[in-house]
């Protein structure tokens, strides 16, 4: 062991700590930086131009022609509908869901460890596996319909009806990634001291009051991180559509990110592709900005 | 602690340079095939047949893609130059997307003369097929792999059943019959009146029952079987008086001068197609859910009196485990609609020697019969599909040489993709309500305008 | 706490229970339905629950070519591929992506930590790289590796998964490397170490468990990537788990959901192994960092 050396003298010391530098900043941040460069040169080259594999090797630059034909495009502001319907729903809903799951929970603690573990099971399982699982599911013939049967409910044609396709990606994707939010929240509503709850009871306050002036106010923060989060992540939905309707029926769940990959690589428009991935990692850019705001929003009204 | 971290880091270069894949130590021919319908399967066979012969000198490598990934790789594939693989097995449909980068094999018939089979027989592919499959833009790109058409499936116990047929008979004033071997195909009337008829007119089913399970998913299923009611329009005498011959490397969707056959303004047969389409439908379980798969699935349950699909599905619809083993028939639809396969080699292989070999292994007249007999490959010569023997053993190949007399075939564009991807967005909605028949078969017609003027057709 | 036992208490209860039951049907409707033969899995009435179940799935998955499913016939062969390359394939590429991505961000967790380098806004940089859309990356990075003869190999996927991998790995551990106090490594720099001393022998023993938990958690983001790893691959010799799934989950011949669902629950046994351990350190894995 080699810790033992006491060889320092001043020069010695300071050129140690830029080796140490170096080797440990220097080597991370460059290999992450090399992996960007290239990406970033050939992202911005090709949206700037044509290249349509089809008919050429070679890309074509054209400017912004790209981006007017973008506007103009149906296919385009379809994808962008649809992202929209099954982020809002889908974010909302997991939300929603999250919050009370994290209420009702937060005060068992035996089997809590085992709830938390089979609950992180549905984020963590491959998207794919999810697509296809849930296509199962929701198969005509399959266990949801036979329950509503029960119910008197006629057989819903979730893979086939526009609205009910869309429901289905959402219901697929609140199943993934409630537990996330759930998760976060209950760390959120775990850190509040348990003396501030005894405090305010003692005050007469309970049950709703409780919440909204104690229990809410704190697990704001935890609350704004897990919907940014998410709602970046949702945005970039790709595989459950993709494996569970293919973006049908008729383009109902065709996302934008399932219409970047086809335009890419199936009708071998890529610089076309490129440009409206560059449109949506502005909107995520947007998003995020946003999101902060809020944050910073909220602090400064006090809700602390 | 120092050291530790050395010994691991060497462990992690040396398995690097060990396990890393290996570019051709030695010659491989990279073959990718598409996954189903017993494709790679039979590329899988032929391949180590090849191998026994050859394997000394190159050793053919068959790897299964599949469908829904396999024109994206080509694509990819072609276009960088990377040469993935040698042999593609390519949909006669992408050829037009595809078509510049696949080699051009008379060339390589005349570069290596050694090696071209004299007992090939080209004249014992049907024309059509050879046209399709192996033909584009004035070159031979590659060699017809396997058939496929859209043929109907049909329930022998329900349409042999005296009772029903007497049934019908009252009912309808003609009798229940199904066309066999040297008929005459089915018009659409009989099609509609027997989907009726099983739907509501006998009760056969204690559950639900349908007369018949067709598909209308968007994309291939909604592109292929529209084909089959537009196409009979198309080519029926009034058809071609009113749009001209079919040119091969359009389809049927097309004019003879290039404009988009359905579009309403030019004539009103795209929307009686669309019509007998919709009509049809409603004696099917949701259409517009139903993809090749999905459509088998009504049908093998037992839900489904007909059905319409790829012939290739024929062992899956009739495997031991499934409900209506024993009790299916094919039979010829109004106007069937062409699929298929071809191979075809990467215009960037270094290897079109082998690669041509390898094709012409694959698609020889014997090698077509095994495969059919083994595999259930739909077969793409003559010689196979009116084999006696083979006819005998399996019910369904008969219809495939009638289907071929009249067929209708899809555009074999740069833009097809674009064309099937607007099609399933706009004219499904015409299922879903989204749409009237008429508003989705105009836009859908005004898209495929534009698409095509856009890529400068 | 018996005290407590009344209807709310019941109905929480009862709610909790309904809410276990919707996360957890899915997966024992996977696995039920690799389990079951054919005609259960297409028929009806749904089959619930049953007792005839079957392994064949499985076996069709590892290349198994005899009997299926007690039938004597059956039609063509082995129409799926063999799924153990693609496993292989799978964890090769999570382990050591995972591991260098933990060696690097550990690296930089704590270079940043030591040096007081970066601050707000290498954070936010690392942050944003986790809004990528993958798709952003595929092309470039199919011809950066097709120039160097690198597609269709593991490696190419190792490399590129770093992207993901290290900027996860190094917001995480900051986290707990800011609560190791100061004084433990200034005392061992006052013996005598230097920095690379003081991070083998006294942070990493110290940040063991979570770097467990990172290298399961890369290992699993690794595990369920698809896009990017079919552009970048094109063969079983370096295809990974959800390209397999997703080339092979339709399979055309006769609806196989049976062994689609058995594919599915091979690849849901990382996670379904792992939730137990990697639990207790998610909410820093999933927020990365952002909180604790």
């Amino acid at each position: 062991m080699s810790g033992l050396k006491r060889n320092y003298s001043k020069n010695n010391y300071s050129k140690n700590i830029n080796i140490a530098k170096t080797v440990f900043i220097g080597i991370p941040l460059l290999s992450i930086i090399l992996l960007i460069i290239y990406p970033t040169y050939f992202f911005i080259k090709i949206m700037l131009s044509r290249f349509d594999l089809s008919f050429m090797r070679e890309p074509v630059f054209i400017g912004l022609t790209n981006f007017i034909n973008i506007f103009s495009d149906i296919y385009f502001w379809n994808s962008v509908f649809n992202t929209f319907i099954i982020v809002v729903f889908a974010v909302l809903i997991e939300f929603a869901l999250g919050l009370c799951l994290a209420l009702l929970l937060g005060k068992i603690f035996f089997g809590g460890r085992i709830i938390k573990s089979l609950f992180i099971i549905p984020m963590m399982l491959p998207p794919i596996v999810a697509g296809l699982n849930f296509k199962l599911i929701f198969d005509t013939f399959g266990p949801i319909n036979e329950f509503l049967k029960i119910f008197g409910i006629d057989p819903i044609n979730w893979l086939g009806n526009p609205f009910w396709a869309r429901t289905s990606v959402i219901i697929a994707d609140v199943w993934q990634w409630t537990p996330f939010i759930f998760i976060i929240l209950l760390a959120g509503l775990q850190s509040i001291p348990e003396e501030l709850n005894e405090a305010a009871k003692v005050d007469g306050a309970s049950g709703f009051n409780l919440f909204r002036f104690i229990t809410w106010p704190l697990l704001v923060p935890s609350a704004t991180v897990a919907l940014a989060i998410r709602a970046i992540d949702a945005v970039k939905i790709f595989d459950v559509p993709f494996l569970l309707t293919a973006g049908g029926p008729g383009g109902a769940t065709e996302v934008l990110s399932l219409y970047i990959y086809r335009a890419t690589f199936r009708f071998g428009t890529m610089g076309y592709g490129a440009a409206m991935a560059s449109i949506m990692l502005i909107g995520l850019s947007l998003l995020a900005v946003l999101i902060i705001k809020i944050i910073n929003l909220s602090n400064r009204m006090g809700w602390d | 602690m120092k050291n530790l971290f050395y010994i691991v880091l060497s462990l992690v270069l040396i398995s690097c340079l060990g396990v890393s894949s290996i570019v051709d130590a030695n010659e491989t021919l990279n073959v990718g095939i598409m996954s189903a319908h017993g494709m790679s399967d039979s590329a899988q066979y032929v391949a180590e047949q090849f191998n026994k012969k050859y394997g000394d000198k190159i050793e053919v490598k068959v790897t299964p893609i599949g469908f829904e990934l396999l024109l994206d790789k080509m694509l990819v594939d072609f276009s960088t130059g990377s040469n993935l693989f040698d042999v593609y097995s390519v949909g006669y449909h992408w050829i037009g997307q595809v078509g510049q980068y696949l080699a051009d094999l008379e060339k390589v018939k005349s570069e290596y003369p050694e090696i071209v089979d004299p007992n090939y027989n080209e004249e014992d592919f049907p024309k059509i097929l050879w046209e399709t499959y192996a033909t584009y833009k004035g070159k031979q790109i590659g060699l017809p792999f396997v058939d496929g058409t859209l043929t109907l499936f049909y329930r022998t116990d329900l349409f042999e059943n005296p009772e029903y047929k007497k049934a019908f008979k009252e009912e309808y004033g003609y009798e229940l019959k199904m066309p066999k071997l040297g008929d005459d195909p089915l018009t659409y009337q009989q099609l509609y009146d027997y989907a009726e008829f099983f739907t509501k007119g006998v009760k056969w089913s204690d559950g639900k029952q349908y007369g018949i399970a067709l598909p209308a998913a968007a994309g291939d299923p909604l592109l292929s079987t529209f084909c089959c009611f537009f196409g009979d329009y198309r080519r029926s005498p009034e058809g071609i008086k009113e749009f001209g011959k079919v040119d091969p490397d359009y389809g049927d969707y097309f004019t003879e001068d290039h404009k988009v056959a359905f579009d309403p303004k030019i004539s009103d047969f795209g929307l009686k197609a669309l019509k007998d389409y919709l009509e049809l439908g409603k004696f099917s379980p949701s259409p517009e859910t139903l993809d090749w798969i999905t459509t088998s699935e009504p049908f093998s349950s037992g839900l489904a009196a007909m059905m319409i699909g790829w012939g290739g599905y024929w062992p899956s619809i009739t495997a031991v485990g499934s409900k209506v083993h024993n009790k299916v028939a094919v039979s010829l639809i109004p106007m069937p609609h062409l699929g298929g396969w071809n191979v075809a080699i990467n215009d960037n292989s270094d290897k079109k020697k082998w690669a041509y070999m390898y094709m012409q292994m694959l698609t020889s007249k014997d090698m077509n019969k095994t495969l059919y007999k083994e595999f259930t490959e739909t077969p793409t010569r003559i010689s196979t599909m009116m084999d006696k023997e083979l006819q005998k053993d399996n019910p369904d190949l008969w219809v495939m040489a009638p289907s071929l007399k009249r067929v209708s075939t899809r555009p074999k564009m740069a833009v097809l993709s674009k064309l099937e991807h607007s099609m399933g967005v706009i004219l499904s909605k015409a299922w879903t309500g989204g749409l009237s028949p008429e508003e989705a078969l105009q836009r859908t017609a005004d898209e495929w305008n534009r698409i095509v003027k856009m890529a400068g057709y | 706490m018996l005290r407590k036992i009344n209807a709310i208490s019941t109905l929480k209860l009862i709610v909790c229970l309904l809410f276990v039951l919707f996360f957890m049907f899915p997966i024992y409707w996977l696995i039920l339905t690799s389990l079951k033969l054919p005609s259960d899995i297409t028929g009806s009435p749904l089959v619930w629950f049953t007792k005839n179940i079957t392994l064949d799935n499985y076996k069709l998955l590892f290349g198994y070519t005899g009997e299926l499913w007690g039938e004597q016939e059956y039609v063509g062969r082995s129409f799926l591929p063999i799924i153990t390359p693609y496993l292989v394939n799978s964890i090769f590429i999570g382990v050591f992506s995972s591991l260098i991505a933990l060696l690097l961000g550990g690296f930089l967790a704590f270079g940043v930590n030591q040096f007081n380098f970066g601050g707000s806004g290498l954070y936010k940089w690392l942050l944003s790289l986790r809004m990528l859309p993958p798709i952003v990356v595929a092309v470039p990075m199919f011809l950066i590796f097709r120039s160097l003869s690198m597609i269709n190999n593991r490696w190419s996927l190792i490399i590129v998964y770093l992207l993901i991998n290290v900027p996860f790995a190094t917001l995480l551990l900051i986290g707990f490397i800011k609560d190791i106090p100061k004084e433990i490594s200034e005392a061992a720099s006052i013996e005598g170490c230097n920095n690379f001393g003081i991070f083998f022998k006294i942070i990493l023993p110290l940040l063991k468990p979570i770097m467990v938990a990172v290298f399961i958690i890369s290992f699993i983001m690794c595990w369920n990537e698809l896009l990017i790893a079919n552009v970048l691959t094109a063969s079983e010799a370096a295809q990974t788990f959800p390209v397999f799934t997703a080339n092979f989950a339709q399979v055309e011949r006769g609806t196989a959901w049976g062994s689609a669902a058995a594919g599915g629950v091979i690849g849901s046994l990382p996670i379904l192994l792992s939730c137990m351990y990697i639990q207790k350190y998610l909410v820093s894995g999933l927020t990365a960092g952002t909180i604790k």
